[in-house]
């Protein structure tokens, strides 16, 4: 943990990061929460977080959001070297059930948002390349449309369908084995 | 939805490209609130989310809108057909042939290839699985000939994550020119594999945290299967025999959780187990047999759970927790005939213990010995334990003062009796050969759940029930369980209530309930 481009010799301890909103709103937070942030871990890594990280396509709003999933997350992820979510067999792979149970209830509260905040979430995560809230927000989404009919997704997400009918038509019959 | 404002729309697409400065139109709507807001997520996400959805819904997602229409195809490709359904072969090879994504998963039942290797391979060929994450298949079980792998199963090997191989039979040398440098999770059920294939396929794996062996079709496990990365975090075995001298050559430093299902194996080569794995933290055996004696020494040890059948010879006998300074959970549930005895000389935190039977003959917990459930020499308290199950022949109240004084801290007591549909008042009564006198610590201040399986409405049964209900300060829920071939009226349920006396309910908070199921398996879900 050489936090690069500080002096301090402290730094090792608790090394604290900046991070500025888009409207320059400042959080500080440590290392090790926000590098679960692959970008600011480049970042850190190139040595150009002094004065603190601008983040411009992110607003306080969900900056604040963003850091509160980091926080809870990177002492899970202080355990668990890379990703291992993406096919985590749950139920199977309880190493410490109490905790796993306390971040998925994190994470279900975590994510009791509208819709708007739900997707600035994804952009946020997807901007700062948070890979497990990216697959939990993702994952949110895709449930709520899950067993749904292409005509009730519409309504649900405000999709207007400005298909032509032979538009229609034709993916019906490319995909026939989809729509039977 | 909530009211969105047009910042918020417009933040929502900077991303997605430059066009920032461009407003974009609510395509056609225009009502406030009514934004198509999720359309404005770049392609890279709307492509995860799709690959999220099962395989057929993805492919709905093209008639949406012109937004949608062409991301399935470019999507990540998530390609898994389990049932017999509309999606057959040469479905799955259009799919192939038109997609344009990445290749995440791609996974295939016999409903698709039959039992031919030929098909298979023409589908793992397809250029668009190059570089597949997760790759499943299955073969028909048990028709012969057992078909072969295909050796294009094996191109992906740099790339896969995730692979489940089922029913067929490994290429014979193969494997040793293989490594699987990102494998985390393999299954191989009912896989033919020589012993070297397999020696050599596992140590190619230096990822590996999961391996799933079922139906190995020898009749032992191959030894090789044993020699596993030191990564692996949690093994299941299933419908297999273990080697008999396997003793002092299993050293897993990382094994995390370990199921056994049906499988056989000695007592040596179990306690070897045991000793190999110290960082076990889950030990599951289910069905499992071939050892009468199951010592438990194991410094990590948290949950431990057995079940056996009346079917399998050598079931166990006896169940000594020597030494577990871990273990919380301790759940044995063999057939409740079994003639058993159970001591549990150290764990210090054990919290839910069962399935005591009234076949138990000997039980001893610390230095508190019970010689049978009736004839007890107290000596232990077990403050730590919280959650008891039992299975009694007869709901007798003695029984239980015994385990409340030995458990004063228990909060939740689920008993089975037995099915006693048509012989009232056979059952002893309850027999006082213990007087109650003075107060239990655990029914002033502690127990809050009980369950009883099986509650008859006789006698016995409602002087068992009324007993906690009048004395137990701190009941929560009282939850009866009649079974469910006693077909009872309303009448008889107001009339129970009546005799329960639960106006007079020590606890005012008490919740008593009748359920009507059958309760094999609510000891499970404790």
């Amino acid at each position: 943990m050489a936090s690069a481009g500080s002096g301090d010799e402290k730094a090792a301890a608790a090394a604290m990061i900046t991070l500025i909103s888009s409207d320059n709103e400042k959080f500080e937070v440590t290392e090790a929460t926000a590098t679960l942030s692959q970008t600011i871990r480049h970042m850190i890594e190139d040595g150009c977080t002094d004065g603190g990280v601008p983040l411009p396509n992110v607003t306080s709003k969900i900056l604040a959001r963003v850091i509160e999933y980091c926080k809870k997350h990177a002492t899970a992820a202080a355990g668990e070297e890379g990703s291992s979510s993406s096919f985590s067999d749950a139920a199977f792979l309880e190493v410490d059930r109490a905790f796993l149970e306390e971040l998925e209830e994190f994470d279900d509260a975590f994510l009791e948002v509208d819709r708007a905040t739900l997707f600035d979430l994804i952009l946020a995560a997807n901007y700062l390349d948070i890979k497990g809230l990216l697959n939990l927000t993702c994952q949110k989404v895709a449930d709520s449309v899950k067993g749904k009919t292409p005509e009730q997704i519409r309504e649900m997400y405000n999709i207007v369908n400005d298909l032509t009918p032979e538009e229609e038509a034709e993916i019906r019959r490319e995909t026939q084995w989809a729509f039977e | 939805m909530g009211v969105v404002t047009r910042a918020q729309a417009k933040r929502g697409s900077s991303h997605q490209s430059d066009g920032e400065e461009q407003e974009l139109p609510p395509q056609g709507g225009g009502v406030v609130g009514g934004t198509d807001l999720i359309s404005l997520l770049p392609d890279e996400i709307l492509g995860s989310i799709v690959s999220l959805l099962p395989t057929d819904e993805g492919a709905r997602t093209q008639i949406l809108s012109p937004r949608w229409r062409h991301l399935w195809r470019s999507a990540p490709l998530n390609l898994e057909v389990s049932r017999a359904g509309r999606i057959n072969e040469a479905v799955v090879s259009h799919i192939l042939s038109e997609h344009r994504g990445v290749a995440r998963r791609f996974s295939v039942s016999p409903f698709i290839i039959a039992n031919d290797s030929a098909t298979l391979d023409a589908l793992l060929q397809s250029p668009a699985l190059d570089n597949l994450q997760e790759l499943a298949f299955s073969f028909y079980d048990m028709i012969l000939p057992i078909p072969l792998m295909p050796h294009s199963a094996l191109r992906f090997s740099s790339t896969l994550r995730v692979a489940e191989f089922n029913s067929c039979r490994f290429p014979d040398g193969a494997a040793h020119q293989l490594h699987f440098p990102k494998l985390q999770h393999l299954t191989l059920g009912s896989v033919i594999i020589s012993e070297d294939s397999l020696h050599a396929m596992l140590a190619g794996c230096p990822a590996l945290d999961k391996f799933v062996s079922r139906g190995s079709p020898g009749p032992q496990v191959p030894r090789s299967a044993l020699h596993f990365p030191s990564t692996l975090r949690v093994a299941k075995f299933g419908s297999c025999q273990f080697p008999e001298a396997m003793f002092c050559q299993v050293h897993f430093p990382n094994l995390q959780q370990l199921v056994l299902e049906s499988v056989t194996i000695s007592e040596g080569s179990l306690h070897a187990m045991l000793s190999g794995c110290p960082a076990l933290n889950i030990l599951m055996l289910g069905n499992c047999s071939g050892f009468r004696k199951f010592r438990i020494n194991s410094l990590k040890l948290k949950h431990v759970e057995m079940y056996f059948r009346l079917l399998d010879g050598h079931r166990l006998e006896e169940l000594i927790v020597e030494n577990a300074p871990c273990l919380e959970r301790l759940h044995h549930r063999g057939p409740y005939q079994d003639i058993m005895c159970i001591s549990i000389i150290s764990a210090p935190k054990l919290e839910i213990l069962g399935r005591l039977t009234d076949n138990i003959y000997r039980l001893e917990l610390g230095s508190t010995v019970f010689k049978g459930l009736h004839d007890v020499t107290m000596a232990t308290v077990m403050r730590t334990v919280k959650v008891l199950t039992l299975r009694l022949d007869d709901l007798i109240r003695d029984v239980i003062f015994n385990f409340m004084k030995c458990f004063p801290c228990m909060e939740e007591l689920c008993i089975q009796t037995h099915i006693d549909l048509c012989l009232p008042h056979t059952a002893m009564e309850n027999r006082q050969r213990y007087y109650f006198r003075g107060r239990f610590e655990c029914l002033d201040h502690h127990l809050k759940k009980l369950w009883i399986g099986y509650y008859s409405g006789e006698r016995p049964h409602v002087a068992f029930a009324k007993f906690f209900v009048l004395n137990a300060s701190v009941l929560e829920s009282l939850v009866l369980n009649v079974h469910p071939y006693k077909k009872v009226s309303d009448q008889w349920i107001e009339n129970q209530r009546r005799q329960l006396q639960l106006e007079n309910r020590a606890s005012i908070r008490a919740q008593i309930d009748f359920t009507f199921e059958k309760c094999f398996s609510y000891v499970n879900d404790v």
